[in-house]
């Protein structure tokens, strides 16, 4: 009840929905007994609220229940799909990952044992080399493996000249010595690098490893 | 779909109750065609609390949809303390305060006419209308009395309105309302009060 109101409004409202205890009940009936507004109060809300219980209510929609139904329908079928149709593309995309990163790996994994033989800076610009000539060669179908091998390899190679050729001499040494030979894949895309330094030495990289699978063949 | 019949007695309504369990069961485990007479059932009286609290059609069908959807996913978390149409009133409830929430914030609040009492406000409304014989209200013709109080509970504060729709319309119980509005039995009462005194200003022509 408002302290600065003289009529207990709120308990009227009350009183009226049958919701006030004894004492407050005894409290709402001795001021109505003397107070001809609150009764004319209690006329009004009595009026407002059956007017309120009357007042016409549109009926429910024509297909409501219908479209309550087709609306249950999907969401049902939106509850099953994604116990397959999400989970196939996901492990589809897992799968795919894993493979992508099992062949970085696996590419790292070859290239290692070449990586300490990355010519300096001033020698990556020359060793941006295609194949070197497939046959003539004393160690022929011997595989690079070690380090050891590799450097006498590259004295060779250099002893011939063929480390500090230009770019240009070089792709015309191999169109005349191997043409039959493609460019290695690394050695196609790093042709195409031209801010990574690292990258212009990988070249001789494949190359090495991609000759020794040539030399391997025949045997 | 049948309608549920009358209780006559405390046996047939033991033996509804029996029915309305099997229902919630077997729609709880996914039986489309249980909650479909579910809904069937109670889709009456929860369109009209909401169309009540909204009283705007589209809104209304919008919201009522949403009470469904959410009532079938959440029917496996029903326990059965209260009754399915409680429980049912409950989400409808919500949805229509969110949903009057949302609306609120679109709208320009400026326009609506009526502003809730003040704790401390001692305006008396019907003190203009003591010693007269009749009240506006009473003098009103129906037609024109239910035509103000359509554009006045549309105006009414969407808190407001819910309780007056739940008790004047729904006959809930105080108690009922706190439970489904999630406030105190005080609340009720003085929303209730105020919601009325505001609403009776509006339709005698005073407050709009």
């Amino acid at each position: 009840v408002n302290r600065a109101d003289s009529h207990p409004r709120e308990l009227i409202s009350a009183w009226l929905d049958g919701e006030l205890g004894q004492e407050e009940r005894t409290v709402v009936l001795e001021h109505l007994a003397g107070c001809a507004s609150c009764r004319a109060l209690v006329d009004d809300l009595t009026i407002l609220a059956k007017a309120t219980r009357e007042e016409p209510i549109p009926p429910v929609p024509e297909g409501l229940e219908e479209r309550i139904a087709w609306r249950l329908r999907s969401a049902a079928a939106a509850q099953r799909r994604p116990r397959w149709r999400t989970l196939v593309p996901l492990t589809a995309v897992a799968s795919l990952m894993v493979v992508g990163i099992l062949v970085v790996l696996l590419r790292e994994q070859r290239l290692a044992p070449s990586l300490p033989s990355f010519a300096p800076p001033q020698e990556s610009q020359k060793a941006a080399a295609p194949e070197p000539p497939a046959s003539g060669r004393a160690d022929e179908g011997k595989p690079l493996d070690s380090l050891a091998e590799k450097k006498e390899s590259d004295e060779r190679l250099r002893s011939v000249g063929y480390l500090g050729r230009s770019k240009d001499a070089e792709s015309g040494a191999v169109a005349k010595q191997a043409p039959a030979a493609p460019p290695p894949p690394a050695l196609a895309r790093d042709k195409g690098c031209r801010t990574d330094p690292h990258l212009r030495t990988r070249p001789r990289l494949p190359s090495s490893a991609s000759s020794s699978r040539q030399r391997r063949r025949p045997q | 779909v049948a309608k549920p019949a009358q209780a006559d007695s405390e046996e047939d309504r033991e033996i509804l109750r029996g029915v309305e369990r099997d229902l919630v069961e077997r729609a709880a485990r996914g039986d489309r065609e249980a909650f479909e007479r579910i809904v069937a059932e109670h889709l009456p009286r929860v369109w009209k609390v909401v169309y009540r609290m909204l009283r705007h059609r589209e809104d209304a069908e919008d919201v009522v949809q949403e009470v469904f959807l959410t009532a079938f996913r959440s029917l496996p978390f029903y326990r059965g303390e209260a009754k399915l149409s409680t429980w049912l009133h409950r989400i409808a409830v919500t949805r229509a305060l969110n949903r009057l929430d949302l609306a609120s914030e679109k709208v320009a609040r400026a326009s609506l006419p009526l502003e809730p009492l003040d704790e401390d406000d001692s305006a008396a409304p019907i003190a203009a209308l003591e010693d007269r014989g009749r009240t506006p209200l009473e003098a009103l013709e129906a037609k024109e009395l239910m035509r103000r109080l359509a554009d006045c509970l549309g105006k009414l504060p969407p808190a407001w309105r819910a309780v007056l729709a739940l008790r004047d319309a729904e006959s809930r119980s105080y108690e009922e309302i706190a439970s489904l509005l999630q406030i105190a039995l005080g609340t009720v009462r003085s929303r209730l009060a105020r919601a009325r005194l505001s609403l009776k200003d509006c339709v005698e022509g005073r407050a709009s």
